[in-house]
């Protein structure tokens, strides 16, 4: 009975509590990119300022709905997000705070909340992969529309429209190119018969299989199976001048009902070093976006990325391009 | 007392009911007319039927034969194919269909080099869809089948024998109409899962409903329109419940008196032992040599000294959090079983909430959880106890219908006895029920520890910060391709599950044999 007594009450506590109690050198992270990509940064973040980080991880649109749903009574100081609609949508319920000019201002153009309310930290390619035992490199298309050629019909074009990358690939081509032209180009692709498929990761696998010539994909993805193998029979191709080879943004958001702004800032600030930069672009294949910093390995530099004028912060753009999608029958 | 169960049963279950009410109410008609003039919205309603119907009828015929050889004949190795047979449930779906793909994709894969072949016929749609969910669903209708034949009183046979009845006529009159109850039980937690999985049909090609609504929350975040969308998903649910209950009231369910002493009843195969066997070798090879080769191919890639310490851990506090909430959920799930067995009446409408509960996709009901963080201590949110009680509502209904389905074939008879020799509802049902559903009870709380350890939306989401649980592991591998990794916490899982229903079988041939 002593014993059960003893036991009883951190038993409960471990039970009941939450992290409702994190101590003021503490922040919690709600983190939409996974332990895989972000853990070893974090944890030398920790070492370097001695701040605890509590992060959750999990999946960039569910946490947001999380989010969304906590509202004020949030117990996250930090969003971490995959990609920049979840952070409009935060935006547009008013729950992110304003985000300090000093630190906008080390990240490139295009790359931060025109709101000013998040900030990216790295970029993620868009490129067309493509098998090197059935494509001929000089056979490529120099922008995406030489995908519609008739070359490419029955199944040799693999994509992935469910995934959020695709969907603002989309909504960069509304963007840029016009609703019409945008509807066009699905058309086209819509022609000759592209294989669908749900993420990045299968599109890299079926590339490897044969199952497919090309695909629309992100770039760090194929690192992964080259570093398992490198003979890997997969390698990336840029087009020229258009959202075929655009970035997308990975960026952070601090909840407007945090107490803790000034270490979130030096979260961002630490992962804005150019150490830590240097580290996402060597280790996760990530394009670093504060200026003056190029990407490692074999990948094409940021500096030969055309620069788009894109703008998009607006969650807008992402839904009509899903609309569209949906319109033409490809979702 | 008996009040208060109901009560607290009722109310929890119906919170991410109220939850999606709450938000759909909230939607303005235009935009719902605008919603339901969508014809690709109810076309992919249909495809949703489609697919619960291929699934559920493709796993039958999986599971049921297997149920009648491991119980009702001489087949050889039983132990262990009741093992392999149940196994299939402990992978992953989503990992397994990515294995499958891997084997038996049109071009490159395992199975097109082996044939040197440059094309397979494709494995993609429908039928992919189905074959990816069925292979690794149909143990459900398999562990329901098994339990009650294994319940079933040899008396019948011996009857049924005295009139001649030849074997296939035994099949056809008496033990496919025995089995319609735990056939039913089991086929609609298949449906079920078939209903709300979204990774399977997606890596298949085959779009469905909770592509619908993974879309509203991820390109929308509109969260009426999702809930909106899984309101349509418990609705049919709602429907097909009652048509079961339709169905079962219009036949007639045997009563058991399974006299503990007498050995079971199993035919002679003869010569047919051989199609047996390889009927059975068929079953296992397809849903889990396969997939688990593949994975071990997978695994032979290499897997990092540091991933491998990391998957330990995980594995050891998933197991321990698994393990604590099949014990609850059981317990609280069991009282439910016995009185709507037994009672009937205000139960069966208790039970219509928890069925309901169960029909509602993870995460609208972690997000429904996470609204009801307003009514709570801030302290209680996101602790273990708060995820327990999500797994509740999540797992409570299938906790729930395998222990009644053993308690159907319990005859009330014993209990009045007991009760007339003085026995108190707790004695009766220590003395009698509980020693006599066992089996059930065993099965039951499997089925709960594994569903906990591959949870995914509600653990990512209500678990607390610092608990590293397997499933997030299995899906982040995935995700981001690290194959090895993925294979080896598989494959460490259904290690686990080996070795629970290896020792859970000793203990149940002592009790019962």
């Amino acid at each position: 009975m002593k014993l059960f007594k003893k036991i009883s009450l951190p038993l409960l506590a471990f039970l009941f509590l939450g992290q409702a109690f994190a101590f003021a050198e503490e922040l919690t992270i709600y983190s939409g990119r996974s332990e895989k990509l972000v853990g070893s940064v974090l944890k030398r973040f920790e070492e370097v300022s001695g701040i605890k980080l509590n992060v959750r991880y999990g999946k960039t649109p569910e946490l947001a709905a999380t989010l969304i749903e906590e509202g004020r009574r949030t117990p996250a100081d930090i969003f971490y997000s995959q990609d920049a609609g979840a952070l409009g949508a935060l935006t547009e319920e008013g729950l992110l705070a304003s985000i300090d000019e000093s630190l906008l201002s080390k990240v490139k153009r295009g790359f931060v909340s025109s709101k000013k309310k998040w900030i990216g930290i790295t970029g993620r390619g868009r490129t067309i992969d493509y098998n090197t035992d059935l494509v001929n490199p000089k056979d490529l298309p120099k922008t995406i529309w030489g995908l519609l050629d008739q070359k490419w019909s029955g199944g040799r074009i693999g994509w992935a429209p469910l995934n959020s990358s695709f969907q603002s690939f989309v909504a960069g081509l509304l963007v840029t190119q016009g609703e019409k032209r945008t509807r066009l180009w699905l058309q086209g692709i819509k022609a000759n018969e592209p294989q669908v498929y749900p993420k990045n990761t299968a599109i890299v696998a079926a590339l490897g299989r044969k199952e497919i010539s090309v695909g629309l994909v992100n770039n760090y993805y194929l690192h992964r199976f080259l570093s398992k193998d490198p003979s890997y029979p997969v390698a990336h191709h840029y087009t020229q001048g258009d959202v075929g080879s655009m970035l997308n943004v990975a960026g952070i958001g601090i909840l407007k009902n945090s107490s803790k702004k000034e270490l979130a800032e030096k979260l961002i600030k630490f992962l804005l070093s150019e150490e830590i930069q240097k580290t996402f672009a060597k280790t996760t294949f990530e394009y670093p976006l504060i200026k003056g910093i190029e990407v490692q390995g074999p990948q094409k530099s940021l500096s030969t990325f055309s620069t788009l004028d894109l703008d998009l912060n607006e969650l807008k753009e992402i839904r009509k391009a899903v609309t569209i999608l949906k319109e033409e029958g490809v979702l | 007392m008996a009040i208060f169960y109901a009560a607290t049963i009722t109310l929890l279950m119906l919170s991410p009911l109220v939850y999606m009410f709450w938000h759909v109410c909230q939607i303005d008609i235009t935009f719902l007319t605008d919603i339901l003039r969508q014809r690709a919205l109810w076309q992919a309603l249909c495809r949703s039927i489609y697919l619960v119907l291929g699934v559920v009828g493709f796993s039958c015929f999986l599971a049921i034969p297997s149920a009648i050889l491991l119980e009702k004949t001489n087949l050889p190795f039983r132990k262990f194919w009741y093992i392999t047979l149940t196994l299939p449930l402990m992978i992953p779906s989503f990992a397994g269909s990515f294995a499958l793909i891997s084997a038996f994709a049109p071009h490159g894969s395992l199975l097109a080099n082996l044939l040197n072949i440059e094309t397979l016929p494709s494995i993609y749609g429908f039928k992919g869809a189905v074959l990816g969910i069925s292979l690794f669903t149909f143990p459900y209708i398999f562990l329901s089948s098994q339990v009650a034949l294994r319940s079933m009183s040899p008396n019948y046979d011996e009857v049924a024998m005295t009139f001649g009845l030849k074997n296939h006529q035994l099949l056809f009159r008496l033990w496919l109409p025995y089995l319609k109850a735990p056939i039913c039980a089991g086929s609609f937690l298949v449906g079920l899962y078939a209903l709300s999985d979204f990774g399977t049909p997606t890596l298949m090609r085959y779009s469905c409903l909770t592509q619908e609504i993974y879309l509203a929350y991820s390109a929308y975040f509109d969260r009426k329109y999702a809930s909106f969308l899984s309101l349509i998903l418990v609705l049919l649910v709602f429907i097909i419940l009652n048509a079961q209950k339709f169905y079962k009231a219009a036949s007639k369910s045997l009563e058991n008196d399974r006299d503990l002493r007498k050995k079971p009843f199993r035919i002679d195969l003869g010569k047919g032992k051989f199609l047996a066997l390889l009927w059975c070798s068929f079953v296992v090879t397809i849903s889990l040599l396969i997939p688990t080769g593949v994975m071990i191919y997978w695994l032979s890639q290499g897997v990092e000294q540091s991933a491998l310490g990391d998957i330990l851990t995980r594995l050891s506090s998933s197991l321990v959090i698994a393990l604590v909430t099949g014990v609850i959920i059981v317990l609280v799930s069991y009282p439910l079983a016995y009185l709507v067995e037994r009672k009937g009446g205000l139960w069966l409408k208790v039970e219509n909430f928890v069925c309901l509960a169960a029909s509602v996709p993870g995460i609208v009901t972690a997000l429904s959880l996470v609204f009801l963080m307003k009514f709570f201590p801030a302290s209680f949110y996101q602790s273990y106890a708060y995820l327990i009680l999500a797994y509740l509502i999540l797992f409570f209904f299938k906790s729930y219908t395998l222990l009644r389905s053993g308690i159907t074939k319990i005859p009330s008879t014993l209990e009045d006895a007991a009760r007339t020799l003085g026995a108190n509802t707790f004695q009766t049902f220590k003395k009698i029920v509980s020693p006599l559903n066992h089996s059930a009870m065993i099965s039951s709380y499997f089925l709960v520890v594994i569903s906990t350890l591959k949870e995914l939306p509600v653990t990512l989401i209500l678990a607390p910060i610092g608990y590293k649980s397997l499933s997030a592991h299995i899906w982040t591998t995935t995700e981001e391709a690290f194959f090895s990794e993925t294979a080896l916490s598989s494959l460490l899982l259904l290690l686990f599950a080996g070795t629970f229903l290896l020792i859970s079988f000793y203990k149940k041939n002592e009790k019962i044999i």
